[in-house]
């Protein structure tokens, strides 16, 4: 028996086949990156890798998946361990920060490239190059109570006005919820081909597709 | 019977391959690296020489490796899934990475390594005092592999604290405390200052006359029991002969009609200020 069983019995054999072997690299190891990669790994996904350049932080242990003991530690590194303990899952950890001169180098292997960095200039970066190489990317972001899910093609680089805060407002649940989604349109994509996009608001509980 | 000249060639041909081969191996700060062909064990000077962690090293000469890259959990994984686990807890740090650490369980580690006994554990990456751990030995060094997810946390902080207060070793007891514990909880007491006889025992006397409301001044070891000067807390001076084990007062320096072994140092702060009792 697998340790994906449950999953294996909802998605069907050929479907976790594709899974595992969907090569998936997920930019950002905070709230969203963080559980996303966590879920995908669950969920069966064995090919994945995730960029991020920065620290743990104790503030960061309401809303990503490290423990007191990891803060200092590199997110992605920290990540990597985890997952390899927890269900065997080896994902490739990359510290260094993404920028034009290197998202070539790390980035040219992706099936899937998942966009959840907090700032403007990073998500720029990998917009640029997804729009330059054809490289599928998928944009996950968040704002106050508000959370979209959005394929390369319609998303639009946010401005930079609220790069570089560290104290924003921010719910677990909506981390939480939006990780699902963008989980759930990314093995909706590798097993249809479909791109789905979304909308999530949490004060009216909706998450909505999102008709472009 | 085997042929010498095809067994040495044997061993010239692995030690040839050995030169253009990778090897997987810990490695402690100004320490060497080992690896084995052909039942030989090779040893290596690490370049760089104060590298510290588990690397991936290019033997370059007979005697030094260079270090290709650090090695990933797989790869330590791997290399450590071949010897056996043991469970442990960590005492206090050596120096760098190095910890000593005690068994959890003294049988478990009779039955498995025939011995009991406090082990130096290596390349200890993300613990503290009291934490327990998953440790591999190999046959000649324990190496760490992780914190123990099994452990209750509250066993090491409850350790920390009473480390802390200078909780004397006699004196530890808590929940669920083992055997072992104890055993843990002294080596880590005999690296702290405050855990020596004379400050233990001046702790315990400051602490009986402050909880009687008293101060204590001096103290004198007399054999059995010791010269106390203290102080009441209208500042009238007092010297008394407390026994140590249970500091019960052997002459309070006033008359108590013989009754003095009524009182201990702590009652005996009232006795003194108001001369009742």
């Amino acid at each position: 028996m697998s340790i994906f069983f449950h999953e294996q019995l909802y998605r069907t054999n050929t479907v976790m086949t594709k899974l595992k072997e969907f090569p998936v690299t997920i930019c950002g190891a905070g709230a969203l990156g963080a559980n996303l990669a966590e879920n995908l790994a669950r969920a069966g996904f064995g090919k994945l890798k995730v960029i991020d350049r920065d620290r743990i932080e104790d503030r960061n242990l309401s809303t990503q998946p490290y423990y007191r003991s990891d803060v200092g530690a590199f997110k992605a590194k920290i990540l990597a361990n985890n997952l390899y303990r927890a269900i065997g899952t080896k994902v490739e950890a990359e510290t260094k920060e993404l920028t034009a001169a290197n998202a070539a180098q790390l980035l040219k292997e992706s099936g899937l490239i998942v966009d959840v960095f907090d700032n403007s200039s990073s998500r720029r970066v990998v917009k640029d190059y997804a729009d330059l190489t054809g490289t599928l990317c998928l944009h996950a972001g968040l704002s106050a109570n508000y959370a979209e899910v959005i394929w390369n093609d319609v998303y639009r680089v946010p401005c930079d006005v609220n790069d570089d805060v560290c104290d924003y407002p921010l719910a677990r649940n909506l981390v939480m919820l939006t990780v699902a989604v963008a989980c759930e349109a990314i093995v909706s994509f590798a097993t249809t081909g479909e791109q789905r996009h979304f909308t999530i608001t949490l004060k009216d509980l909706v998450v909505q597709q999102l008709i472009l | 019977m085997t042929n010498i000249h095809k067994l040495l060639n044997q061993i010239a041909s692995a030690e040839v391959q050995l030169q253009s081969t990778q090897f997987l191996a810990p490695c402690v700060k100004g320490g060497r690296v080992r690896t084995r062909v052909a039942g030989m064990i090779y040893t290596f000077t690490p370049k760089p020489r104060q590298f510290e962690g588990w690397g991936i090293f290019q033997p370059v000469d007979e005697r030094t490796a260079t270090l290709v890259e650090g090695a990933d959990l797989p790869q330590i994984a791997t290399y450590l899934q071949q010897f056996p686990t043991i469970r442990l807890r960590l005492a206090y740090r050596l120096q760098s990475q190095s910890w000593l650490a005690y068994p959890i369980n003294e049988a478990d580690m009779r039955q498995r390594f025939k011995t009991i006994k406090p082990v130096v554990v290596h390349l200890v990456t993300e613990s503290v005092a009291f934490e327990q751990i998953l440790a591999c030995w190999n046959g000649n060094s324990c190496w760490f592999e992780e914190v123990d997810r099994c452990a209750d946390p509250a066993i090491a902080e409850t350790l920390q604290s009473n480390l802390k207060q200078l909780t004397p070793v006699e004196e530890l007891q808590f929940k669920g405390m083992t055997p072992e514990m104890r055993s843990l909880y002294e080596l880590a007491a005999q690296q702290i200052d405050g855990f020596a006889q004379p400050q233990r025992d001046e702790k315990r006397l400051r602490q009986a006359l402050k909880l009687g409301g008293g101060e204590l001044h001096q103290f004198q070891d007399r054999g059995d029991y010791w010269t106390v000067d203290w102080t009441t807390s209208d500042g009238i001076r007092h010297t008394s002969a407390i026994t140590k084990d249970d500091l019960t007062v052997v002459s309070s320096g006033i008359c108590l009609s013989g009754r003095d072994r009524d009182f201990d140092l702590q009652s005996l702060v009232g006795v003194m200020e108001y001369r009742e009792w």
